[in-house]
């Protein structure tokens, strides 16, 4: 029986279940609905001739006069999403107003405005049944260098060009700190072949004295290649090296906003939902045992596993290869039984014969941690072949 | 991402996510809820991403992010006792050809337990057990997916394994 584990478990659990029909049907129905209120979210309305005259009126002479007529407003983009508490937001004095433009990767990316505070959206969501309605919205605008204009929300071609946006916060590594961590969404709207987005994340005011970043850079998750960051000084930067869209702008938060009691309330908590995201909503918790076996496997390494631990004979084969896998089985009786396997490439990375430095162990739950510990040990010899031997801790260290 | 390009998603992977979804909800409600979610999420995302290769992975990983949002939103929230799907409603998958009579209910039998003592298991043990036998996924998939390296789940498949062995050599007791 104890052999067959594998196949008993593909057995067991082959996909037998089948989504209703009504099921499927319910879930078309609903994508093309859903479709088209996007599509209806995404119209423009159009400003009637005469405000833009006027606006251009009102701002020829400046240096920024073409930033302010050649884009949307926050407000306008706000407006657009429909949501009418984020546009008067945008228009209060509490707003930031940046018009700053950068290109890279054949785009140009202007950052336009800022806003954040509580209840400053119509559209307020919540999680664990908490409002989350304390947020920072950001308005950036996406236009092709070539001045070819960008794709339509609701045409295939919208999704050829991904960019991930976001605010980030000086002295916390963006690749753990972005949009896609600290409660962030966002909507698109394309506007006279420019792409206005407006990205929303919880509000990071508190963490102004920092400084607060916002960037824009090509693809769906965020790509490290586009910036550097230092961790010695926070600091982050652009890669220049980089050949997509890498736009990293401050923004100019006001620093008497910050609040470094609540920033670090916030990173504990954050902290905590991360840790409890990666696992189960059950974390295993690590006793004793545990920590004590984890102490023990840190001590080993090839040269010295010998000193620690000795090898049960009985188990000792030459593994099958298969697929660039290893694979091994043993029978100890009442000690246990197994099916192994190990990736060659992950076990030899330099393709060097002798023992790996990677070992996967096991021990029972609810057992005594070392004094059934078992540990699997793969070696590559001369001549290719693998050999596999179990493991356990000499007498002395299973005390 | 077309109308079509959904339905075709759907009738080729419908029925592995659709078994994932019932073994890890445990409930028909909640497998029909998170299985909806899914498909309606990679069509909405579908207009950002392009997915080139490993459907099922993207699939399933999407599913896998709803799960997680859901439990936490729903973690204090107890199963509907009589919705859970039973583990022996999903039988019918007992390897190699027409075995004995006897044979054949010694193998239900070990079906029927194993598949209540992978619900049983921890999600830390269950997840990559059910993406690697359920779902065939390489381990680096399945680490791509549960946000692990590659050898802990390795190691977590074969903890799992060996917890299952015990649980199958006392009975499912």
């Amino acid at each position: 029986m104890r052999n067959r584990m594998d196949e008993l478990l593909r057995a067991a659990l082959a996909p037998t279940e089948v989504p209703s029909d009504q099921l499927n049907d319910r879930i078309l129905h609903k994508a093309k609905e859903n479709r088209q209120m996007s599509e209806k979210r995404s119209y423009r309305r159009s400003i009637p001739a005469a405000v833009i005259a006027a606006a251009c009126i009102l701002v020829l002479g400046s240096g920024t006069v073409l930033a302010a007529y050649h884009y949307l407003s926050p407000a306008e983009v706000a407006a657009e999403g429909e949501d009418s508490a984020l546009e008067k937001a945008f228009l209060s004095d509490g707003a930031i107003y940046v018009n700053e433009t950068q290109e890279s990767g054949g785009y140009k990316v202007t950052l336009l405005g800022s806003v954040a505070g509580r209840n400053i959206s119509d559209f307020i969501g919540e999680e664990n049944g908490v409002p989350e309605d304390d947020r920072m919205y950001t308005v950036v605008a996406i236009e092709r260098a070539d001045g070819s204009p960008m794709p339509e929300t609701s045409s295939d071609a919208y999704g050829d060009m991904a960019f991930y946006a976001s605010h980030y916060i000086r002295g916390l590594d963006p690749n753990r700190y972005s949009i896609m961590s600290m409660g962030g969404g966002y909507s698109d709207h394309v506007r006279d072949g420019i792409l206005y987005r407006l990205l929303e994340m919880d509000n990071l005011e508190m963490f102004a004295d920092r400084g607060i970043y916002v960037g824009v850079c090509t693809g769906t998750f965020y790509d490290a290649e586009a910036y550097h960051y230092a961790e010695s000084t926070g600091e982050m930067s652009r890669n220049e090296n980089y050949g997509g869209v890498n736009a990293l702008f401050q923004l100019p938060v006001d620093k008497s906003k910050a609040d470094p009691e609540a920033a670090a309330k916030y990173l504990e908590e954050f902290e905590r939902m991360m840790d409890g995201s990666a696992e189960s909503e059950e974390p295993i918790k690590k006793d004793d045992t545990d920590l004590a076996v984890e102490d023990f496997m840190q001590l080993l390494t090839p040269e010295n596993i010998d000193e620690y631990a000795e090898p049960i004979e009985s188990t000792r084969q030459t593994c099958r290869i298969e697929d660039g896998m290893a694979f091994a089985s043993y029978d100890l009786g009442d000690d246990g039984a197994g099916e192994v396997f190990g990736w060659i490439e992950t076990l030899f990375p330099d393709g060097e014969p002798g023992m790996s430095e990677s070992f996967s162990y096991s021990y029972s739950v609810g057992g005594d941690g070392r004094a059934d510990l078992q540990i699997e040990t793969y070696t590559l010899n001369e001549d290719g072949s693998v050999t596999f031997v179990l493991y356990g801790p000499k007498q002395e260290i299973r005390k | 991402m077309k109308q079509e390009e959904l339905e075709n998603y759907m009738n080729t992977y419908g029925r592995e996510l659709y078994s994932f979804c019932c073994f890890v909800t445990g409930n028909r409600q909640e497998a029909d809820d998170l299985y909806q979610d899914t498909f309606l999420k990679v069509y909405e995302l579908g207009d950002r991403l392009i997915i080139r290769k490993n459907p099922k992975g993207f699939l399933l990983s999407v599913a896998m992010n709803l799960y997680r949002n859901h439990r936490r939103k729903l973690s204090t929230r107890l199963r509907i006792v009589g919705t859970r799907v039973s583990a022996e409603e999903t039988l019918g998958n007992i390897p190699s050809g027409e075995p004995l009579t006897e044979e054949r209910a010694i193998a239900e039998e070990t079906g029927r337990i194993l598949r209540r003592e992978v619900e049983r298991l921890p999600d830390k043990y269950r997840l990559p057990i059910l993406l690697f036998y359920m779902e065939e996924l390489s381990l680096a998939d399945i680490a791509g997916i549960l946000e692990l390296p590659e050898g802990t789940v390795k190691s977590r498949i074969h903890r799992a394994k060996k917890i299952l062995r015990q649980r199958l050599e006392d009975g499912g007791k």
